[in-house]
């Protein structure tokens, strides 16, 4: 529900031109009228935050990275090695 | 609890799995997968100790979040009954591995200040959605677009006035629909050669200035298509086989629109949301679309962003080898 509400609010607000986030005062930046499934099809394919949910955790984004935090910090490392960067195109 | 660190096993000069590779992070990497497993591949998720004893690790289980749990909660286990001593790397072999590591750093080509995108790609909806797997419906991969600061400059006309107009540079369109517009939904395929672009064109519009800030328009076209050669390649061209066509075919056709902000104080991108609408066609055993005979065409959606600035925004292209950046 709550992702439901937050791409509905951000679909909105995509689809109206003449609303900008950068701007002077009272002087909104104009941006394009883009078509009308060009915020739609943004929110289908961008990743919910369900699916996003694992970048939220502070990799190191390689094995050696990791071996050299985990015997500074006294701790164990656990490493997730794929074809392609698991944080990147994997 | 344990460092989270997250890898490819791929490496511009040899790949972590290859056994002449002889840097201190190959061969530890080599040490704790054996402990694991007698797989073939190296992917996977292990717990190890920093001096590469393996506490636990799994070949099959990485999507099954509850299976990475009790993965996870054995490895802390045995890393309590563990000694200091078999736990930590020496001294020695510290400085080594810290040594190494500041060589890696060094050579990152990360394009600080330029453009970097996130490029997301994902199916879109389609008639035949009902022969796709759920699992397959739901899929979409993550990459990242690099430009450096000269060429983030081409994404602009050069004088920022409203209704300024500039078709980006043809290389830099390129390497979009080269690197970027590629059926790399649910797994890997091959970047197209430069001699398959039949059309890279991208407008850059200006629609409004104000203060430092730049609002853009986007629109564009790009064309892939490539023909097989009639020989087998791994990875891109499927052997013969029931439903394989004998004419084997691959390509990308790819409409954009979209708007950015840039600003002129700060001399960068500050906003950047472009959706690519496409047409793709043709596949392979590791994009898992010869499997289910799934060649298309059908569409597949990509949404352009700005990246964000943190380690894990920084993952280099997949195909940056090919990028070809001195």
């Amino acid at each position: 529900m709550s992702h439901f509400v937050t791409g509905t609010v951000a679909t909105l607000l995509l689809l109206v031109p003449g609303i900008g986030l950068y701007a002077d005062e009272g002087k909104p930046l104009r941006t394009p009228k883009l078509s009308a499934e060009n915020a739609q099809l943004r929110d289908f394919v961008l990743p919910n935050p369900s699916e996003a949910s694992y970048r939220k955790i502070p990799w190191r984004t390689s094995v050696l990275q990791g071996i050299v935090d985990a015997q500074k910090n006294d701790k164990p490392v656990m490493i997730y090695l794929m074809n392609g960067h698991p944080l990147g195109c994997t | 609890m344990l460092v989270p660190a997250a890898d490819a096993i791929e490496r511009p000069g040899k790949a972590l799995d290859d056994k002449t590779n002889m840097s201190f992070e190959s061969q530890l990497v080599r040490k704790i997968k054996t402990q694991c497993n007698d797989f073939y591949s190296y992917q996977g998720i292990f717990v190890a100790t920093p001096s590469g004893l393996l506490l636990a690790g799994t070949h099959h289980d990485a999507r099954d979040a509850r299976k990475v749990e009790k993965l996870l909660r054995e490895g802390l286990e045995k890393w309590k009954t563990t000694s200091p001593s078999d736990r930590f790397m020496t001294q020695e072999v510290f400085s080594k591995a810290v040594a190494e590591l500041a060589k890696e750093e060094a050579r990152k080509r990360y394009p600080t200040g330029g453009l970097v995108l996130s490029v997301i790609c994902r199916d879109l909806p389609r008639p035949d959605a009902k022969n796709v797997s759920e699992v397959h419906r739901k899929m979409y991969n993550q990459d990242y677009a690099w430009f450096r600061k000269s060429e983030a400059q081409a994404f602009l006309p050069e004088q920022p006035i409203k209704g300024a107009k500039r078709k980006v540079k043809r290389d830099l369109v390129e390497r979009l629909a080269r690197f970027h517009f590629v059926d790399l939904v649910r797994g890997h395929t091959s970047p197209f050669p430069q001699n398959t672009v039949e059309r890279a064109d991208l407008t850059a519009e200006v629609i409004d200035v104000n203060d430092n800030f730049v609002s853009l328009r986007y629109k564009g076209w790009t064309q892939t298509s490539e023909v097989h050669e009639g020989v087998h390649t791994e990875g891109k061209w499927n052997r013969p086989g029931p439903g394989i066509p004998k004419l084997q075919k691959r390509g990308v056709d790819a409409k954009l629109e979209g708007h950015a902000v840039y600003d002129q104080k700060a001399k960068k991108f500050v906003s950047f949301n472009v959706v690519v609408v496409t047409k793709r066609w043709g596949g392979n055993v590791y994009n898992a679309r010869a499997q289910f005979l799934d060649f298309g065409p059908a569409p597949m959606g990509i949404v352009l962003s700005l990246a964000g600035d943190n380690v894990a925004d920084r993952v280099p292209p997949l195909f940056f080898r090919s990028y070809g950046w001195k």
